[in-house]
């Protein structure tokens, strides 16, 4: 950013080394996006997790496409398709639980903060899913468990700190809403798995 | 009478549960499952062993309760409804996801609110401990046959 003498402050709004900080800063610890809400940051943020279920169908798809005879570029582009609904829904569900448990406990919360927060926790598996595709497009390994489970699942981590955070640390209840989206997470993954067959 | 602690009998129980599912998918001979039933039991009660320990500290240091141990918990459950329910083979990436969540969880308490950079507690025990734990379970497994 330039001032009025044209002189470089060497402060850049949204330049890579703030973005690569917000992301590593939230990456871990979603809850520090607390108060930077707003209406089309938090449903601009449901980007995240749709296009890591995305990735994860993608890496099923070439999967299926080496092992299944039957596959098809009709039943490929309708999984990605459900992947994106699935992403977008989970992401919503998982904000839900979280502003539920939040409520039930008397907790004021706001849900767009809420769901800002919880898609963060999809940043790590984006960046996971990610270098699981380019390793199944480059040494054409099968990478569905091992980068695509593992990842998705590795947003429950970030994800129950929140739940932490936000329930001010009660045990109970913060397993409760890990557990609840853990178990969300797992039959997102079975509706993804058998909705082509 | 002995006082029982819930966060040591949850943390016992939810590793219990791993080394369960790791005993059940041996591939082999009674000999190879009394073996492994061994090594899993070893690593599990080595694991809760010094993870306590070292997350709890002693002397000046030493916190109150095993709080920590609750964080494995959910895992287990997930564990449990993903093989009995959804009906999926693999186990050994919720062991792997509650193990570093504890871990983690453990390291960035100390940052967090001890004041601790992460230079500082690189190799502080919880971390070892975790990461120990999870490349034991891991290489326990794939000796034993997981279907992964």
């Amino acid at each position: 950013m330039n001032t009025k003498d044209g002189k470089n402050t060497g402060k850049a709004i949204f330049g890579i080394a703030d973005i690569v900080r917000v992301f590593s800063s939230f990456s871990l610890s979603p809850a520090k996006a607390i108060g930077k809400q707003n209406a089309e940051l938090s449903f601009g943020s449901l980007a995240l997790p749709a296009v890591t279920y995305v990735f994860f169908a993608i890496q099923l798809v070439l999967d299926r496409f080496s092992f299944v005879p039957t596959m098809s570029g009709i039943k490929a582009l309708l999984m990605v398709f459900i992947s994106l609904i699935v992403g977008v829904g989970m992401s919503l569900l998982s904000a839900g639980l979280l502003y539920a448990v939040l409520n039930l406990k008397a907790i004021k919360s706001d849900f767009q903060c809420v769901l800002l927060c919880s898609n963060f926790s999809y940043i790590i598996p984006f960046f996971a899913m990610f270098v699981g595709l380019l390793v199944r497009l480059i040494f054409a390994a099968p990478t569905t468990i091992t980068f695509g489970i593992s990842a998705l699942l590795f947003a429950l981590i970030p994800y129950g700190r929140l739940a932490k955070h936000l329930l001010k640390d009660n045990i109970l209840w913060y397993c409760f809403a890990v557990a609840a989206n853990g178990i969300l997470t797992v039959f997102a993954v079975n509706i993804i798995l058998f909705s082509v067959n | 009478m002995v006082k029982i602690d819930k966060n040591s009998v949850v943390g016992i129980s939810s590793l219990i549960i791993f080394l369960v599912f790791g005993i059940m998918n041996v591939d082999g001979g009674v000999l190879k499952y009394v073996l492994f039933g061994f090594l899993y039991l070893g690593l599990a009660a080595t694991t809760f062993v010094l993870m306590t320990f070292t997350v709890e500290g002693r002397g000046e240091e030493k916190r109150k309760g095993k709080y920590f141990w609750c964080d494995l918990a959910p895992f287990a459950v997930i564990l449990i409804i993903a093989k009995v329910v959804a009906g999926w083979d693999f186990y050994i990436v919720f062991y792997f996801i509650g193990m570093l969540y504890t871990t983690l969880n453990e390291t960035l308490h100390r940052i967090n609110n001890e004041g601790y950079t992460f230079k500082d507690i690189m190799l502080y025990q919880p971390i070892v401990v975790g990461v120990g734990s999870i490349i034991l379970y891991v290489a326990f497994s794939f000796a034993g046959g997981a279907p992964v």
